[in-house]
């Protein structure tokens, strides 16, 4: 490849507005030689905007970019189009251009407006759709292509660019898994022949197998960056995305498995007082139901997939986090329910027999106490008779109370207490 | 593009043999080699007039409907290719209706008169530039210029100016009729002063836009992707609109509103040989002026001595051709 490979990318301070509406807001984002960063947020978090942003398609209402060192506006277009190759999310093309005509578009930065094209042109064209596998489409119109030949076509073209910067927008669009996979491999190629990629990505999982680095945006604000493992936690993905995952860490990479949408997106609407009932064996299938009668969307966790708690929740649709049964809990499901507790108002501690294996819900209930928060413990029958953890169980319970939890005669009184908490902002509790 | 300008030069030669003066070819042969090299002709072949006809008369005529050919055809290819819509014609920022507007003041207003020949031209000129100005100043906001409000606004501009015309019209109706037959479009009164004006800024309009052809290839896939590949889009396309509007009110100036042209021979030839403006331009350009050379023939000879406006031949003959090429096609 002629272009030198070495083209650092800097936003300083970028904010964007669009009128009254601030799509971002004073993010840095430095991209260096060498790089391969996915970027990931929500729809409207401004992922898009931040990247043609990087390429002056959008001018910055304050904050600067630099390129090598120097601002975007001191570059000419094509000078700016030979070191930064865009992928946008799509094109539009309802001129019968053949495959290879559109493909050798992108190598107007490097041609003269007269003359014939440079040989170097042809076999950058060439290269190019090899690479993605559509050589065989190259006589084709592009308007009979499916779409996810159109979006080979269009990262092609870029390309054929032959930038040392690649800035791609959800390029996975339309594209079959193999051809997902194609795609990331290729980019995994080109960066060890030394490009700089950034890539929005939709796919969490894709992005986190293929990415060296990973950043979040979130509401045109850069939350986070780091690597993928750094990064993708069940607390960041629920603040960002809404979603409760879990996060398994076989081999380097992570890999999330998303089980619900976070309880503050569905229940707080309806019912406005999140309840999270921390039991197993069983010990909270009434509770569950009179609550749900109420009218709340109580989250339950740690629940053995065998267990009765286990299908009530399921039944009522309740978000559970879930375990295997009959081993110790396994520290991502403790994870997730310290995610739920967090996002509760109230805790509810049931009556379960403890052993050495779940006493995470009390560790869980503990802490939350100790911050202050409503926990309520149902101590029918009490803790001593359910103690099979050589005390340490009845010693969390006695500290929880010792930080303010209230302990509860019957299961009565713990709807009662909870219709009170929850006051006006539960109606149906009367 | 060999075989269209073989077809342009036997077209050049059959449209001058042809008329209400009633020459033979050989005849207008003779006569134009007596133009050419004088020492070559034989006099006694042809009548002493024939030369004086053929020069004052036919050749303008035919030199001005090529002229106005490629500069509506390649007009209209660059707005299509500008605005990515296939019903772009080179008339779509007002300029036909400002034009109008200009010339129906220049017929009406006899105090005109006194800037002779030019007084019609030189006004519908001035009118068709300040109506497309006019439509691109009220497209443009913040400095930004939409596709959709600069087609909404050439609607809107094009309706006012000519419910002006149209009142102006009215109230002086003994000019009606000459005001009607200009806007049908024609080639009567070509001259070689004329051509002389509206050749250079033709010919100038013309190889700007072949010079600009590689990027208008890039803008076809929208502004945004031209400025990704490195094209100045913004600019590009501003420039464009500016130079196929003043290569439009150059043409209409001299020849009126001559429809269809610049709306289907883009797109015939489009349909053709692709719509690569490199090669797209030229032989729209070719094929342009020798489509309005041919109907301007038909237009002069078929009612002879009566002519009619050009613009009805050319649409007569346009519209059914174009919907057999595109129903052969299957679409644009």
């Amino acid at each position: 490849m002629p272009a030198p490979l070495d083209a650092p990318l800097e936003a300083r301070g970028v904010s964007v507005r669009f009128g009254p509406r601030t799509v971002l807001q004073d993010v840095d984002l430095a991209v260096a030689t060498g790089t391969f960063l996915g970027l990931l947020g929500p729809n409207g978090s401004g992922k898009t905007t931040l990247l043609r942003a990087l390429t002056g398609a959008v001018v910055p209402s304050s904050g600067r970019v630099l390129l090598d060192g120097r601002e975007l506006p001191r570059f000419t277009r094509p000078e700016i189009a030979r070191k930064i190759g865009v992928v946008p999310q799509t094109f539009n093309l309802d001129f019968k251009f053949t495959v290879k005509e559109v493909v050798a578009l992108g190598r107007y930065a490097h041609g003269k407006t007269w003359g014939a094209p440079p040989p170097e042109d042809a076999n950058a064209v060439a290269t190019a759709m090899d690479a993605l596998g559509i050589a065989g489409l190259a006589d084709r119109p592009v308007t009979q292509l499916s779409g996810g030949e159109r979006q080979r076509v269009l990262i092609a073209q870029t390309l054929a660019q032959e930038t040392p910067l690649l800035l791609l927008d959800e390029p996975l669009n339309n594209l079959d898994l193999n051809h997902q996979l194609e795609v990331m491999q290729l980019l995994a190629r080109l960066h060890a022949a030394g490009r700089t990629i950034v890539v929005v990505l939709h796919d969490i999982n894709m992005a986190a197998q293929y990415c060296r680095e990973l950043a979040v945006l979130a509401d045109g604000r850069l939350v986070a960056r780091g690597t993928p493992d750094q990064l993708l936690t069940p607390v960041l993905l629920l603040e960002v995305f809404g979603i409760r995952v879990a996060v398994h860490r076989e081999g380097g990479r992570p890999y999330i498995t998303p089980l619900s949408l976070a309880p503050a997106a569905r229940a707080r609407g309806a019912a406005g007082y999140q309840v999270h009932v921390i039991t197993g064996g069983g010990a909270a299938v009434g509770l569950l139901e009179d609550l749900t009668q109420k009218g709340f969307t109580p989250t339950v966790g740690v629940v053995s997939v065998f267990d009765s708690d286990y299908e009530t929740a399921r039944r009522y649709g309740l978000d559970v986090v879930s375990a295997p049964p009959f081993q110790p809990l396994p520290a991502e499901a403790v994870a997730e329910e310290r995610v739920m507790a967090a996002e509760a108002d109230c805790l509810i501690v049931t009556p379960q027999v403890f052993g050495p294996g779940n006493l995470a819900g009390l560790e869980v209930a503990l802490e939350a106490a100790l911050d202050g928060r409503c926990v309520l413990v149902l101590d029918v029958p009490p803790i001593g008779e359910r103690d099979l953890s050589d005390g340490r169980a009845t010693a969390l319970q006695r500290g929880m109370l010792a930080g303010g939890a209230v302990l509860m005669p019957d299961a009565a009184s713990v709807l009662t207490t909870v219709c009170e908490r929850a006051g006006r902002r539960q109606s149906s509790c009367g | 593009m060999a075989g269209l300008t073989a077809g342009l030069l036997a077209a050049l030669a059959v449209a001058a043999s042809v008329g209400a003066a009633g020459l033979r070819p050989a005849q207008v042969f003779q006569a134009t080699i007596s133009l050419i090299a004088p020492s070559w002709a034989h006099p006694q072949t042809y009548p002493a007039w024939a030369p004086r006809l053929l020069m004052d008369l036919r050749f303008p005529r035919l030199m001005m409907a090529l002229i106005a050919g490629a500069a509506l055809s390649s007009a209209g290819a660059t707005f299509q290719g500008v605005f990515r819509n296939p019903l772009a014609e080179p008339y779509l920022l007002g300029i036909s209706a400002g034009a109008g507007v200009g010339a129906t003041i220049a017929i009406i207003w006899k105090p005109l008169a006194a800037l002779g020949i030019y007084s019609l031209p030189l006004l519908a000129f001035v009118g068709a530039l300040f109506a497309a100005f006019l439509v691109y100043r009220l497209a443009t906001f913040s400095g930004q210029t939409s596709g959709g409000s600069l087609l909404l606004s050439g609607v809107a501009v094009g309706s006012t100016f000519t419910a002006v015309m149209s009142a102006m019209m009215i109230a002086t109706e003994p000019d009606m009729h000459t005001v009607f037959v200009w806007l049908m479009g024609g080639l009567t009164t070509s001259s070689w002063s004329k051509v002389a004006v509206a050749g250079p800024v033709v010919a100038a309009g013309f190889f700007y836009m072949v010079f600009m052809a590689r990027r208008m290839n890039l803008l076809l896939m929208g502004e945004e992707r031209a400025w990704e590949l490195g094209v100045d889009a913004r600019r590009t396309r501003r420039n464009l609109l500016v130079v196929a509007s003043l290569t439009t009110a150059a043409a209409v100036a001299f020849s009126g509103l001559i429809g269809f042209v610049g709306l289907m021979v883009p797109h015939m030839i489009r349909l053709i040989i692709g719509p690569d403006h490199r090669h797209l331009l030229p032989a729209t350009a070719i094929f342009g002026a020798l489509f309005l050379l041919v109907a301007d023939t038909v237009a002069r000879t078929a009612f002879a001595p009566a002519e009619i406006p050009v613009g009805i031949i050319t649409a007569f003959v346009g519209g059914p051709f174009f919907l057999y090429l595109l129903r052969a096609r299957r679409g644009v």
